[in-house]
């Protein structure tokens, strides 16, 4: 069924269905709060609601931004004494059009000895990190964590400006010369 | 309530339906032509197009006869540092007209602050807010030539940019603007009440 919809449209009763993303209910009507087309998801077989839910999917990729528990891509622009600042670059899979800024604090960098991290040997400037996003935070910043097997650095640069290979949880090694150095590295499966 | 989007640019006239009430313009209103050689009961062509500027969110341009808006909307982005946290998402408007607009301008200032923050009352009350925690919209509207009724074409083209920009909206909004005039001689002063109005 792919039937274009616009902000205001008619989707179906409340009786029948149940609204998705992109749809809201007003007086026993669902309707529609996105542009995209209108897809019916039929409901899970053990699901005590027997209705199918009804939604609109986007046709662009628009209107990201990080939410808590998502999975999110960004860069390190600053490592200070309990955090690291850096730069969300990518929500879920989709880049978005202008970076958010987020949070990594001391105690959301692993799960195990979380007082005993140095922040400077798990994530330098310029590293990039993949995070999980644990709350909005405050006005200035979303708090993101790493306290995960598969969260970590994804991708680093060495001194010597070569990208470095993984080789253990702790450490990443430079081809070029050799050198190892230590980062909270992501078991990429 | 969908907008059209892409119509062609030829002139309408609504359908007329029998009504039970008395008509409330006369026969000798209908003869009135508008300063442009419109009839009546003719609307000026329209031009409605999304995405016409590639490299922000959403985008809508529209042409009403002479009056040509392009309405820009980027987001959601973050709030600027210095404001404080705020649980449902923020909106700023802005309503500019270009010094050529209309010849009348010129040197006055291009920021037009009325509609400014007519626009944004408009526009709060359909926007979902909530969904959008944290992070500001900002719409921007250029009037690249007025023609008349700018205001209601700026408020329905910023809708339609919204949701093109794929925020969550409660529904598309349309806008007019109405006037109040009294043509011929006046002697029947009933007529200077809200029941002679034409729509543009």
């Amino acid at each position: 069924m792919t039937e274009m919809v616009t902000p205001g449209d008619v989707l179906g009763n409340a009786a029948e269905f149940k609204a998705g993303k992109g749809a809201y209910v007003n007086d026993n009507t669902i309707y529609a709060s996105l542009t995209g087309s209108r897809r019916v998801v039929s409901p899970l077989p053990d699901s005590l609601d027997q209705r199918a839910t009804v939604e609109v999917t986007g046709h662009k990729a628009h209107g990201l931004i990080p939410e808590p528990g998502s999975l999110v891509l960004a860069r390190v622009t600053k490592v200070i004494a309990r955090m690291a600042s850096v730069d969300i670059l990518c929500v879920g899979s989709k880049a978005v059009r202008e970076k958010f800024a987020g949070v990594i604090r001391q105690q959301d960098v692993r799960e195990t000895e979380i007082d005993k991290v140095e922040i400077h040997q798990s994530f330098r400037p310029g590293d990039i990190v993949r995070a999980m996003v644990l709350s909005l935070g405050d006005s200035r910043a979303y708090y993101l964590s790493t306290a995960k097997n598969e969260l970590g650095v994804v991708s680093a640069e060495s001194a010597a400006g070569e990208t470095m290979v993984p080789i253990s949880w702790t450490e990443m090694q430079c081809p070029l010369s050799g050198q190892t150095e230590q980062r909270k590295v992501a078991k990429v499966a | 309530m969908a907008a059209k989007q892409g119509a062609s640019t030829t002139t309408y006239s609504p359908r007329i339906i029998a009504r039970t009430r008395p008509p409330i313009f006369k026969d000798f209103d209908l003869d009135w032509t508008r300063p442009d050689g419109r009839g009546f009961h003719q609307c000026r062509p329209a031009l409605l197009q999304t995405g016409a500027v590639s490299s922000v969110s959403g985008s809508a341009y529209a042409e009403f006869g002479n009056t040509k808006v392009i309405v820009s909307v980027f987001g959601p982005r973050e709030s600027k540092k210095a404001t404080s946290y705020s649980d449902v998402g923020r909106l700023n408007c802005n309503v500019s007209y270009t010094t050529f607009a209309a010849p009348a301008l010129g040197s006055q200032e291009t920021d037009h602050k009325e509609y400014s923050s007519m626009l944004h009352k408009a526009l709060e009350g359909v926007i979902m807010m909530a969904t959008f925690q944290k992070t500001t919209f900002d719409v921007f509207a250029l009037v690249l030539e007025s023609g008349g009724s700018d205001l209601p074409v700026v408020i329905s083209r910023a809708s339609l940019a919204l949701a093109d920009a794929g925020i969550m909206m409660y529904d598309l909004i349309t806008a007019v603007s109405v006037v109040c005039s009294c043509y011929n001689n006046c002697t029947n002063y009933s007529a200077l009440s809200l029941n002679l109005i034409s729509v543009r």
